[in-house]
């Protein structure tokens, strides 16, 4: 897995590439702390390259979720691959964030 | 990958079906071009092609009912990628179920859609050999015997994606749905069954955790197993998981009856959430150390 994070004024652009599994869900975990530390408003996630996601991968997202919110901050799903998109609908992610394809 | 890959366009709007056709033909692709869905149908009748690109929103025939068509009736190994301005959730799903390899949004880079096609189509070709012999299987099923070395010097993840992918040869959103249940379930035997791990040590980051993983004394742990076996019936599409880790169990019973939001649980019970959102059917026995996942495809 690839993870690549810009920032832009207070936005913050992720893209994950690859495969998200339970043993390197901890990178996402780390880069989802940057974020948290940084000024940034608005989490901008790039999933369109992202094969699969592992529940350790979710879980992480949604501390960092929750975390973030506490912050004013805000995710949105801005690119997801077929498979993320329905995943993340199945288990109700849209209800959370905006899930775009 | 072959050397010049047989494309098939269908756009309605002849333009941008021109230029699609002028710069991948620039990258040495063989294209054709249908400009409605019925005329993509006669050439896929006629001709064999490795892959389709086709815009979801068309008079007459749609892009969606193009890929269902080409899935059930023409060839289902073809990959269709799906051009689409919008979609609802229930398009997408439905897509999805049918088949589809991938979406491109509106507007498009055309370096983009090279990239998808690219991708499918070497996708395509490393399931080509197994393709025949999947056609005849009925029934399937796999096991795996977990101890805790294998935590430490196996990538089990890989392990058990590698099988998913031969054992139901579906779409990758269904692939990616049953890895997230086995992992789920294996980790959470792992936590319970063999390590008996205390929740001040699961909520550890993973630094932390892994530091405390390898003071562990492997030796008192040795003897403790994780059983899994996975069943697949093709005809029925249904498939089942069975995990048993022989430990003392977990309160699973009051973790389950919590009906919240994802976001309103604790660190503990979040997987066991989303096992439910995933699973049609979840039981559990031996005070929680054997689990029985049922999951219709």
């Amino acid at each position: 897995m690839e993870i690549s994070l810009n920032f832009e004024a207070n936005v913050a652009k992720m893209k994950i590439e690859g495969s998200m599994t339970s043993e390197n869900a901890h990178i996402f975990q780390d880069k989802l702390k940057e974020v948290l530390d940084s000024d940034s408003k608005l989490l901008e996630l790039d999933f369109s390259a992202c094969r699969n996601i592992s529940s350790s991968g979710i879980g992480k997202l949604l501390i960092f979720y929750k975390e973030f919110l506490n912050k004013d901050g805000e995710i949105e799903i801005v690119k997801s691959s077929p498979s993320i998109y329905e995943l993340f609908m199945t288990i109700k992610l849209n209800q959370l964030f905006t899930i775009n394809l | 990958m072959k050397n010049n890959p047989k494309l098939l366009l269908v756009d309605d709007n002849q333009e941008l079906l021109e230029l699609i056709k002028d710069f991948l033909v620039v990258e040495k692709y063989e294209v054709k071009t249908a400009r409605s869905g019925g005329a993509a149908l006669r050439f896929l009748s006629n001709e064999n092609f490795d892959l389709v690109v086709s815009d979801i929103e068309m008079p007459g025939i749609s892009g969606l009912e193009l890929l269902k068509r080409i899935k059930t009736t023409i060839n289902s190994d073809i990959p269709v990628i799906l051009i689409t301005g919008h979609l609802s959730n229930e398009n997408v799903s439905e897509a999805i179920k049918l088949g589809v390899s991938d979406f491109v949004g509106k507007p498009f880079d055309s370096f983009y859609l090279l990239k998808q096609i690219e991708y499918q189509l070497r996708k395509n070709d490393r399931s080509k050999p197994f393709r025949h012999s999947f056609k005849s299987i009925t029934k399937k099923s796999v096991s795996f015997e977990f101890d805790l070395e294998d935590f430490f010097s196996e990538n089990i993840s890989t392990l058990i994606m590698i099988h998913i992918e031969h054992l139901v040869h579906m779409n990758p959103s269904i692939t990616n749905m049953i890895v997230m249940i086995l992992e789920e379930l294996i980790e959470n035997a792992f936590i319970h069954g063999i390590l008996d791990l205390p929740n001040e040590v699961r909520a550890m980051n993973h630094y932390q955790y892994m530091k405390y993983l390898q003071r562990i004394d492997k030796l008192k742990y040795q003897h403790r197993k994780i059983n899994v076996d996975i069943f697949y019936e093709k005809k029925q599409r249904i498939i089942t998981i069975e995990v048993d880790d022989h430990g003392k169990g977990f309160d699973y019973e009051s973790l389950l009856k919590v009906e919240k939001s994802l976001i309103d649980f604790a660190e503990t019970g979040r997987g066991l959430q989303i096992m439910k959102m995933l699973c049609d059917d979840m039981k559990f026995s031996n005070k929680g150390s054997k689990v029985l996942i049922t999951k219709k495809l």
